[in-house]
């Protein structure tokens, strides 16, 4: 079953055009990596399934339910179950980081008592490699790898189905990554999460991904699963694994 | 004429969207109810920690009243009245509108760039993404806290500018306190400092809703927020002014109506 359908979805900004005709399925469970060069709509991709874009043409389904057209107040239903981690942070700066975290349980009652909602944003924090002694601390206290962890305790705190994430493993330190990379893996593997990954990290993408969608003049040119990806004739897949694999031979 | 007809059909649109945005927190304050702790937190934030500012200005409003009174009042050998002229105007006109401009600047572009950065920086369409309405979370608190701290602030700065007048008068004009004082009751009714409430009031919503809404809708980054500010302070500086005037005429008019209706 597919957890989001997107059919032939079209976005333009002025005459530039961003989605032309693009469609993508993301099934349950499955962990779909989105590459492609800077600018061709990644980011604006993921802004329309969460509603915050509509497109000018095209839909966009959620567990087969029809997205496109519906009232904001609906749309907070679906972003309840499809949570969304930014390119940026996006922390709200006059909240410590254990209100950052808590805001999804305290704004959807997640919680029954403080000393629970605690150990929810404690456990939250731990799955993205962070202590819980910075609780009390506030976002701009923190570097700009700790924020984005933080984002993603927040976003994992409200248990959606489906996460999407925005350049999830930029900025951070190789251990992050792999923590992030295990956590997407497992959420995916043991509990049905879908994951939707916009990246530039290609050893990431290799990884973990189930399937890697290669988008380039906002439709999908070409799309398999890491094996087909590596083996691929299509000179901008060909383009982006070579230089993967370069990379993975100077470290090795 | 054509700019001037564009001037206006711009302002008249901007306080559609204020007034849009306005009823729509109302409807979501009443039907969803305000986060109480994050009220709390907001009015610390904006109230409590302007006080110190609104004591000093407030102080200073009714001292210069007191003396610019004083100067006209003595060519006629009328300083006896001053207690009661300056603690009028203080209390009716000059008062609130001076406290609302410090306040606007203080409060209002406070908040209206805590908003505006906010939303350029994603934070809304963050909270957005969590199922939550930022409206709910962020913008009703925030909005609520600033029409309550201002009312009361303006209150307090009034009651201050009374202490101020009377201090003034009595440490720099020689004119004794207790006279001073006598005469308040003489010159300030009920009605007047209703007046002045019901303009502190007015303000105070004035600048809650056009700072949160300009803070609110702001978009093209850093400049977005400083343009967003800008708007702001201008459009609550003469939206005080043009509802002092307003205010005023109306007040005249329904006291001249009642008084004629006793009779």
């Amino acid at each position: 079953m597919s957890h989001i359908r997107l059919e032939n979805l079209r976005k333009s900004f002025g005459p530039k055009r961003v989605l032309d005709g693009l469609s993508l399925e993301v099934r349950s469970g499955e962990i779909v990596f989105v590459i492609g060069k800077s600018g061709t709509g990644k980011s604006v991709l993921l802004k329309h399934i969460v509603g915050l874009m509509q497109p000018d043409a095209g839909e966009i389904y959620f567990e087969g339910e029809p997205l496109c057209g519906k009232a904001e107040s609906e749309w907070y239903r679906i972003r309840r179950q499809c949570g969304m981690v930014f390119q940026h942070p996006a922390l709200l700066d006059s909240l410590s980081v254990l209100e950052n975290v808590a805001f999804g349980l305290r704004a959807h009652r997640l919680a029954k008592s403080e000393s629970e909602l605690r150990e929810a944003v404690a456990a939250k924090l731990a799955a993205v490699n962070l202590g819980a002694d910075i609780m009390d601390r506030f976002p701009p206290e923190l570097s700009f790898a700790v924020q984005k962890r933080v984002s993603l305790a927040r976003t994992l705190a409200i248990a959606p189905d489906v996460l999407l994430f925005d350049e999830p493993t930029t900025a951070q330190d190789p251990v992050a990554t792999r923590a992030i990379n295990e956590l997407i893996h497992r959420l995916s593997r043991t509990l049905g999460v879908s994951s939707l990954v916009v990246s530039h990290d290609m050893h990431c993408a290799l990884a973990i991904a189930d399937r890697i969608v290669m988008l380039d003049g906002g439709k999908a040119v070409a799309q398999g699963s890491p094996q087909e990806m590596l083996e691929s004739k299509h000179p901008l897949v060909a383009g982006f694994m070579k230089e993967a694999k370069e990379r993975l031979f100077e470290v090795d | 004429m054509k700019w001037i007809r564009e001037l206006a059909t711009n302002w008249i649109s901007d306080l559609g969207a204020s007034a849009m945005f306005a009823w729509e927190s109302l409807n979501i304050g009443v039907r969803r109810g305000v986060r109480f702790g994050s009220l709390i937190d907001q009015m610390y934030h904006v109230g409590v920690k302007s006080l110190p500012t609104t004591l000093i200005a407030g102080g200073f409003v009714g001292a210069i009243l007191a003396i610019q009174l004083n100067v006209q009042l003595r060519d006629y050998g009328a300083q006896a009245v001053l207690g009661g002229l300056a603690t009028s105007t203080t209390i009716r006109n000059i008062g609130p509108v001076l406290i609302a401009f410090m306040l606007s600047g203080k409060v209002g572009a406070y908040t209206a760039a805590e908003l505006g950065s906010m939303r350029v920086t994603d934070q809304m369409d963050a909270v957005r993404c969590l199922g939550a309405n930022p409206m709910e979370f962020i913008v009703v608190p925030r909005l609520l806290a600033v029409i309550l701290s201002s009312f009361c602030l303006l209150v307090i700065g009034l009651m201050v500018g009374i202490a101020g007048g009377i201090v003034i008068s009595q440490l720099v004009l020689s004119i004794n306190a207790v006279e001073y004082v006598q005469k308040i009751p003489r010159y300030v009714s009920l009605w007047s400092v209703g007046t002045g409430m019901a303009k502190s009031l007015v303000f105070g919503i004035v600048i809650g809703v056009i700072c949160c809404y300009r803070g609110y809708t702001a978009s093209g980054g850093a400049a977005g927020v400083g343009r967003a500010v800008r708007q702001a302070a201008v459009e609550v500086l003469v939206l005080i002014i043009v509802l002092d005037f307003t205010l005023s005429s109306l007040s005249e008019f329904l006291h001249a109506f009642l008084r004629v209706g006793q009779l």
